[in-house]
């Protein structure tokens, strides 16, 4: 059987050093890599650009705190999108938890983030994606999470179980938990994002 | 949405107990197939599982939608403060650092070191007290110091030697030079004679001239 090599196992091995030369540049390069992935998972979980910018530091932070845990059993992109989705739903439930402590953390952050948008942010786009978005918020933490990765990073359910430390049968499970509850909020609230009964003629590329 | 009217819906509304147990067989095996992305014509008969297969078709294409980048996850700015932040969560609960934010002269500044940061062979070698060395060690110890400060004290004797020595000759050479004859020893004789002849004597002419 032929090994794949993790391709940032040359960066993870440098950021495993901080007394070395290369250390800051490893880390940032690492950063810069994964930041819009990172972004976009947590942005499906926590479920708003302030929320997903800390957990985004939150999660670098504690991946650096981590690194010499990892045993490199798995792909490092697998390592960091477990902790990211840790990461997002412990945000979640603090945020649950102490509503207003957190709309104050938020207000400092808020300088942080320019709501303007990005040159292919176009107002359809983002309004189709505020509601699609506002639909997998009524899901629960861990349903959002195994969509994520699905459907953000095109996961299969073998990397599914290995990133969310799942059996097999729970990932499918789970999954398709997700699927039904969505459409049972998206026929419920946002009638219009539905397909209107048009059906397809194989299932082959259902997610 | 189109639904059959005489076909419940398999799926419905997801419970904690999972799918509604009236669900067709026919139903739930077409879903497992869906999840396994096995081939099964169902789908083409049962317009309920025809509808939730076209919405997951749909909603795939939505949940592949990436959430728009904010120009703060691009900047300088969230890096600095994720550094920032790893910095701060090691400084809050690193058992080094809070050890070190004590004061360091401590008297049993090794006491309130964590047990754990003294687990090392090194500090453990550093912390402990070493054994005493054997008697003969000890003097082997003594005997090298004595031959060390008698040799000393040798050196310090000729050197003494050498320093009374040059001493003497010093002042032998100063009194020499002092008490050394400054000039004639004889008095001198003063003679008053005439120029026409020389003296058959040293002389100096004081006076040269005619007699007043």
């Amino acid at each position: 059987m032929e090994l794949l090599r993790d391709p940032d196992a040359d960066l993870v091995a440098a950021c495993r050093q901080p007394e070395a030369e290369g250390f800051e540049q490893a880390f940032e390069e690492l950063f810069t890599r994964y930041r819009e992935r990172v972004y976009a998972i947590a942005f499906r979980v926590v479920g708003n650009a302030v929320d997903a910018l800390d957990v985004v530091q939150e999660s670098f932070a504690l991946l650096f705190r981590k690194l010499h845990g990892f045993r490199g059993g798995s792909l490092f992109s697998t390592w960091l999108f477990r902790i990211v989705v840790n990461c997002s739903i412990d945000h979640r439930r603090k945020r649950d938890g102490a509503r207003s402590h957190m709309r104050n953390e938020a207000a400092e952050l808020t300088d942080l983030i320019d709501e303007a948008p990005t040159p292919g942010d176009r107002a359809e786009t983002r309004e189709l994606g505020d509601q699609v978005q506002e639909a997998i918020s009524l899901l629960s933490p861990k349903l959002r999470a195994i969509l994520a990765l699905r459907y953000l990073e095109d996961m299969s359910y073998d990397e599914l179980a290995a990133t969310l430390g799942l059996s097999l049968g729970t990932v499918k499970s789970r999954l398709a938990r997700a699927h039904l509850a969505l459409e049972t909020v998206v026929r419920n609230r946002f009638p219009h994002l539905d397909t209107g009964g048009n059906v397809p003629d194989s299932i082959g590329d259902v997610g | 949405m189109n639904h059959d009217p005489h076909h419940q819906d398999p799926v419905g509304e997801p419970t904690r107990g999972g799918l509604r147990p009236a669900a067709p067989a026919a139903c739930r095996q077409f879903l497992s197939d869906l999840q396994e992305e096995r081939a099964n014509d169902h789908g083409t008969q049962c317009h309920s599982c025809a509808a939730h297969v076209a919405f997951q078709l749909h909603a795939a294409q939505l949940l592949r939608r990436r959430p728009p980048v904010p120009a703060a996850l691009l900047s300088r700015q969230i890096l600095e403060a994720t550094q920032e932040r790893l910095v701060a969560s090691i400084e809050a609960t690193s058992p080094l650092q809070s050890w070190l934010s004590k004061p360091a002269v401590a008297p049993d500044a090794a006491a309130e070191c964590p047990a754990h940061l003294l687990a090392s062979p090194l500090a453990d070698a550093a912390s402990n007290s070493p054994r005493l060395p054997s008697a003969e060690a000890w003097g082997n110890v003594r005997q090298s110091l004595i031959a060390d400060l008698t040799t000393r004290r040798r050196a310090r004797v000729r050197m003494g030697l050498w320093l009374g020595a040059a001493g003497i000759a010093a002042a032998a050479l100063v009194s020499v030079i002092l008490l050394s004859p400054q000039g004639t020893t004889t008095p001198h004789t003063i003679v008053f004679t005439d120029l026409d002849t020389m003296p058959n004597i040293e002389f100096s002419v004081i006076r040269y001239g005619a007699l007043r």
